[in-house]
């Protein structure tokens, strides 16, 4: 045999190896990106769902949540009351874990305020869970989880103030068809 | 029978023999950046600073409904205590179903980063019990004051939770949930305590 077979034997395995050993240290535990569990259209169900952070009292009985897949991640459009001819208010949900600017003129809260002043990351914790903070003037001001059902049919959103993490807005959603 | 190397031969075996090195050596290279961006992911005990030290659970401030409203859910002692220590370089939480007790009732590693963790602990890693070997978890830094966990059972998924200390660092507050039923959860509230 060759040198340059038995080197050409040799550096396979070896390079297997490495690069086997490199990418199962960089690889997490999930795949990311993968939010089709979150597209579709989301109804509040207000039986179910409790506003106990107390800077929300109500919402609407048709208040909905239209998520869409696109390139970097999902698009949420909120309807304070569905159908309407435009969403209330739109996000884009890139799960870099970076602050990315709120593109609502009207500010991207329920509650409003200046949306020069806003922004938000969101992360991808696996394919059903996502979290978000949003910041006000670069301050943290909320944090929410983003839950959908094993099934699919479920969508818990749990939001609360950074001061008072033990008040919660818990908000539970049915699928659409 | 093997031939004799030519001149020309052998000088083409040197240099491959150059390549295979030059290879071996961008790979290992790739192989040290890889491993050392992995541990320069994981967290310093200072990056968790918020939450360590010593957290009892408030009673009147918990709910525990993460089984539904016609389940019964888990009753928590009222001294049932988190306590986040420093381990090594890393953190480590340990969870005493009554505080004090000579040791831990679990504990779990807190490596964030989606690193998949073993249950290391004699029993369960969980309340609810169940084998250690089959169980594994995952936290990830959201920031300074929120983590996020992911629990698996022999690697499906069994819990989700939310892990928060308020801006004073006085609250902690750990919501949890199934994946099946994310709209019950489990909510305790933690007093830091002095």
């Amino acid at each position: 045999m060759s040198i340059r077979s038995r080197a050409l034997r040799a550096i396979p395995p070896c390079a297997a190896v490495l690069l086997l050993f490199t990418f199962a240290a960089l690889v997490p535990a999930q795949s990311a990106n993968d939010l089709s569990a979150f597209v579709g259209r989301w109804k509040i169900d207000l039986s179910r769902t409790h506003m106990g952070r107390g800077n929300l009292t109500s919402r609407a009985a048709t208040f909905t949540f239209l998520f869409s897949k696109v390139d970097a991640g999902l698009n949420m459009d909120t309807y304070t009351e569905y159908p309407q001819p435009a969403p209330s208010r739109s996000n884009l949900i890139v799960p870099d874990g970076k602050p990315h600017t709120c593109q609502t003129s009207t500010g991207c809260l329920t509650v409003g305020g200046n949306a020069a002043d806003q922004s938000f990351a969101y992360f991808q914790i696996d394919s059903h869970m996502l979290m978000r903070v949003f910041y006000i003037k670069g301050a943290v001001s909320e944090y929410t989880s983003y839950a959908v059902s094993s099934d699919g049919k479920t969508f818990t959103m749990i939001a609360w103030g950074a001061e008072a993490p033990d008040r919660e807005n818990i908000q539970v959603f049915d699928k659409q068809p | 029978m093997r031939g004799v190397p030519t001149g020309a031969a052998t000088e083409d075996a040197q240099m491959f023999k150059q390549r295979a090195f030059h290879v071996a050596a961008v790979l290992l290279a790739v192989v040290l950046f890889g491993l050392f961006s992995s541990i320069a992911g994981a967290q310093s005990p200072a990056d968790l600073s918020a939450f360590m030290g010593t957290w009892k659970i408030n009673v009147a401030k918990t709910k525990m409904g993460r089984n539904g409203p016609d389940a019964p859910n888990i009753l928590r002692s009222t001294s049932f205590t988190f306590k986040f220590v420093p381990d090594g370089k890393g953190v480590r939480m340990d969870v005493y179903a009554d505080y004090p007790q000579p040791e831990p009732t679990r504990m779990a590693r807190v490596v964030t980063g989606g690193v998949v963790l073993p249950c290391e602990s004699k029993d369960s890693c969980l309340t609810a019990g169940g084998d250690p070997k089959e169980q594994t978890y995952a936290w990830y830094k959201i920031d300074d004051h929120v983590l996020a966990r992911l629990f698996w059972i022999k690697g499906k998924p069994y819990d989700y939770s939310s892990m928060c200390v308020s801006t004073d660092g006085k609250t902690l507050t750990l919501i949890s949930w199934s994946p099946e039923t994310p709209q019950y959860q489990n909510i305790q509230v933690f007093d830091k305590l002095p």
